[in-house]
């Protein structure tokens, strides 16, 4: 998605509308229809905003994340990895995924290292543009983040935290069904080597061998 | 295979009994069983039957509910040392041991990872497949350099024998003609790539001692009629090996040995019996047979045989050795020397380099090759070694075009930054050393004074260390890879030594404990893999080794047991067993 063809989407929409559209998408996304529609039933834009605003609440059922927390994560992905000709990181459901193998495959600290990044992120998103990352538009949200991995926004330890995140999104796209047969070009069953082949700049990647 | 290949209880007296069903084991059963005698394969661990049980094949990552990564807590309850493995993962996970109920412990301060594969098949489901001879020199350095005893065999007494297992198992490699790296009987080479070539000819420019060449491995990349006919076809580049393989592509037990015996009608599988000691008859001076606890049940039974051949993996063949205690033999079977257990080794993979190829942008590779390149050992020879260390490494490598695991972490947010991930990136190429461990006496594993598994058995108790010459040889190997790298051209060359924080053991290549020798006096085995002590008991694992050599050693595991079964059976005929 380029920049310029989002701005002139967003040009004749008012804030409120765009913060509203993608709340709601998110919401349907994350919680489902029926969830979403009960939170934002009658209401408009400011009580999305004023939901998003809120301190983060703690996880429940044991869960790694509170709710908040999930929907800035959402937010993560669908930055970090945007649609494009491929599907996208939540298309993916790589939202979902980095929970889980946080819980089942990594440690205590690489676990509260990302609950840290996720509400670093929301803080900085609300000191610089008064509101929930969730709720910037793209070209802020992506700004953003950049800023927040290559300058003074952030820590180094901050930096590792983010870069941390982002990889094990990005393992978790590309170890998608999504992720491995369509972003990448994918040979279940190769048939044999080849030492040398062709390659120019529209060649795509193999997908690597299924195990790591 | 016949319905009434397993069996459970049997007071049959076999011609034969093998224990352990791996790469050696399997070997064993199949000449044995060739050559017309009754045999009995006896298997600690459940059947694994080839094609039905591989159920980690074909899957793609997204089908494992961690993307193939284990979880926690399964790792912290069994798995606390097999992870180390790389090969260790959700998908192959079920052929390696359970360390919670595989314990075994190591003397204070020291440490060793003992990977295992306690299934029928065992580790050939999960070997990496690289299949290289032994030279005179390796056979002779001992002898040249004075550590360790000499071999009592030499090139010529293996030679046929390699060629005849070759054949058979199907080794893809590419005929080199070097002195120190005896060529094989080969399939086809896997191809190299384009800088794989390139910084084999800057290589071999720069340093005229070294060659680089590609990797010899046990895969079919053009079966013969032999292969054919084991239900074997061609190697499809998956590189999914250790998942196990329905094409039988690569050499293991499930797909070559075992149907061979099992043709024949000749053999018995007694799975899920854990080989407790040996029965010693100590009027006849001759093992009887062996006694087992049942793997799930604990029950105990006996079966019974002319000869027993142990191949049980170089430190599970000691372990029972050890603890058939007899009147003659009060510290472990056929161990009047008293080396058993000792001289442990592995190889010592802890020093390398990577770096970037620069250009090749237009070259790419098609499939997942199931191998890499070598350089083999330079330092072959006692005037050719280094000055402040004895014997030599080989170099193992090969070369990728970076992808999203390694360019993840690179800067970068949005459309741009995906676009990159999904397109081949720079070629790196790395070179690994495989370094030769010296035998040496206080390297061992004893039976642990109290501590029993569940089967009742001692664990073993393990004091294993790398040796000053061992340090030695990985920070040069450190220095000579980066150097080498370097001069091919590559750049960004960083390099690596990592034996202060490896224990041994992970190169998963044991060897030692049961040594062979001249002198009964300070060996277990003579040339033939037969206990000094025992006539009718012969191991011809790991255990047998005198040296480590540098190379892979399993080609050699299969090459000393045939020959071994086929004096073992001219000696019965004779009647002199």
């Amino acid at each position: 998605m380029s920049t310029n063809s989002n701005k002139s989407e967003l040009a004749y929409r008012t804030l409120d509308e765009d913060n509203r559209r993608l709340f709601m998408k998110k919401m349907v996304a994350l919680f489902g229809a029926t969830t979403a529609t009960a939170v934002l039933s009658g209401c408009s834009a400011p009580v999305a905003k004023q939901f998003a605003m809120q301190r983060p609440n703690l996880p429940k059922n044991g869960k790694l994340f509170s709710e908040h927390e999930l929907t800035v994560l959402y937010s993560l992905c669908e930055t970090i990895l945007p649609k494009t000709d491929t599907p996208s990181a939540v298309e993916a459901g790589c939202h979902e995924f980095v929970p889980h193998q946080l819980q089942h495959c990594h440690s205590k600290q690489q676990q509260d290292d990302c609950i840290h990044i996720i509400n670093a992120v929301e803080l900085v998103a609300n000191r610089e543009f008064g509101q929930s990352f969730v709720l910037l538009q793209a070209p802020h949200q992506q700004q953003l983040l950049v800023d927040f991995e290559t300058n003074s926004m952030s820590t180094e330890s901050e930096k590792g935290q983010f870069r941390f995140l982002k990889a094990l999104i990005v393992f978790g796209y590309f170890t998608s069904e999504i992720g491995v047969t369509k972003a990448l070009n994918y040979q279940p069953v190769p048939g044999g080597f080849v030492g040398s082949i062709p390659a120019n700049s529209e060649t795509k990647s193999w997908s690597p061998q299924a195990y790591y | 295979m016949t319905t009434d290949l397993y069996i459970h209880e049997s007071d049959q007296e076999y011609d034969a009994i093998v224990v352990g069903s791996g790469i050696t084991g399997g070997w064993a059963a199949k000449e044995f069983c060739e050559r017309g005698m009754q045999t009995l394969m006896i298997e600690r661990g459940r059947v694994v039957e080839h094609r039905k049980d591989y159920i980690g094949e074909g899957k793609g990552p997204w089908e494992f509910a961690n993307r193939t990564k284990v979880d926690n807590l399964l790792v912290e309850e069994k798995y606390n040392v097999q992870k180390k493995c790389y090969a260790f993962n959700d998908a192959t996970k079920h052929f390696f041991g359970n360390d919670k109920d595989l314990p075994y412990t190591t003397k204070k301060g020291t440490g060793f990872d003992w990977i295992r594969g306690n299934q029928l098949g065992g580790k050939s489901l999960i070997w990496h497949r690289q299949s290289y001879r032994l030279s005179d020199f390796d056979f002779s350095a001992n002898k040249a350099d004075g550590h360790g005893n000499d071999w009592p065999i030499r090139y010529k007494d293996l030679e046929s024998w390699y060629s005849y297992v070759e054949k058979f198992a199907g080794i893809s490699g590419s005929t080199e003609g070097l002195e120190q790296l005896p060529d094989s009987e080969f399939l086809p080479p896997f191809d190299m790539t384009a800088p794989e070539l390139h910084v084999k000819q800057k290589i071999e420019e720069q340093f005229p001692d070294r060659q680089l060449i590609m990797g010899r491995t046990a895969h079919l990349t053009q079966p013969t009629q032999l292969h054919m006919e084991q239900g074997r076809v061609t190697c499809q580049a998956r590189n999914e090996c250790q998942k196990g393989c329905s094409f039988g592509a690569y050499f293991s037990t499930q797909s070559s040995t075992l149907p061979a015996a099992a043709k024949t009608g000749n053999l018995s599988i007694a799975p899920n019996s854990v080989v407790h000691s040996l029965i010693y008859d100590e009027k006849t001076q001759r093992v009887k047979g062996v006694r087992v606890v049942d793997n799930d049940n604990l029950s105990t039974r006996e079966y019974f045989a002319k000869v027993v051949f142990l191949c049980a993996s170089t430190l599970g063949s000691a372990q029972i050795m050890l603890n058939t205690k007899t009147k003659s033999f009060p510290n472990g079977i056929a161990n009047s020397s008293g080396v058993l257990g000792h001289y442990l080794m592995d190889h010592n993979y802890n020093a390398g380099a990577t770096g970037t190829v620069e250009g090749f942008d237009d070259k790419y590779f098609s499939g997942r090759r199931p191998s890499g390149i070598l350089v083999p050992n330079f330092q072959y020879k006692p005037s050719l070694y280094k000055k402040d260390y004895v014997r030599g490494y080989g170099l193992a490598g090969g070369s990728h075009r970076n992808n999203w695991q390694g360019n993840a972490h690179q800067n970068g947010i949005g459309v741009d930054y995906k676009n990159q991930l999904n397109k081949p990136g720079k070629w790196s190429m790395g070179l690994h050393a495989q370094g030769e461990m010296l035998p040496r006496f206080e390297n061992y594993m004893a039976l642990h004074p109290t501590k029993t598994d569940k089967w009742g058995i001692p664990l073993l108790d393990i004091d294993c260390t790398w040796s000053e010459n061992e340090k030695l040889m990985m920070a040069d190997a450190e220095q000579t890879a980066f150097d080498m790298l370097t001069k091919a051209g590559l750049t960004d060359v960083t390099s690596y030594n990592s034996i202060a924080k490896n224990n041994p053991g992970l190169a998963i290549h044991e060897l030692g404990t049961a040594r062979m020798g001249r002198d009964p006096k300070d060996s277990v085995l003579n040339g033939f893999n037969q206990c000094h002590d025992v006539d009718n008991l012969f191991v011809t694992d790991g255990a047998s080794f005198c040296s480590s050599a540098v190379q892979n050693p399993s080609l050699t595991f299969m090459a000393i047991t045939v020959r071994a079964v086929d004096y073992c059976v001219k000696e019965m005929k004779s009647r002199r067993i």
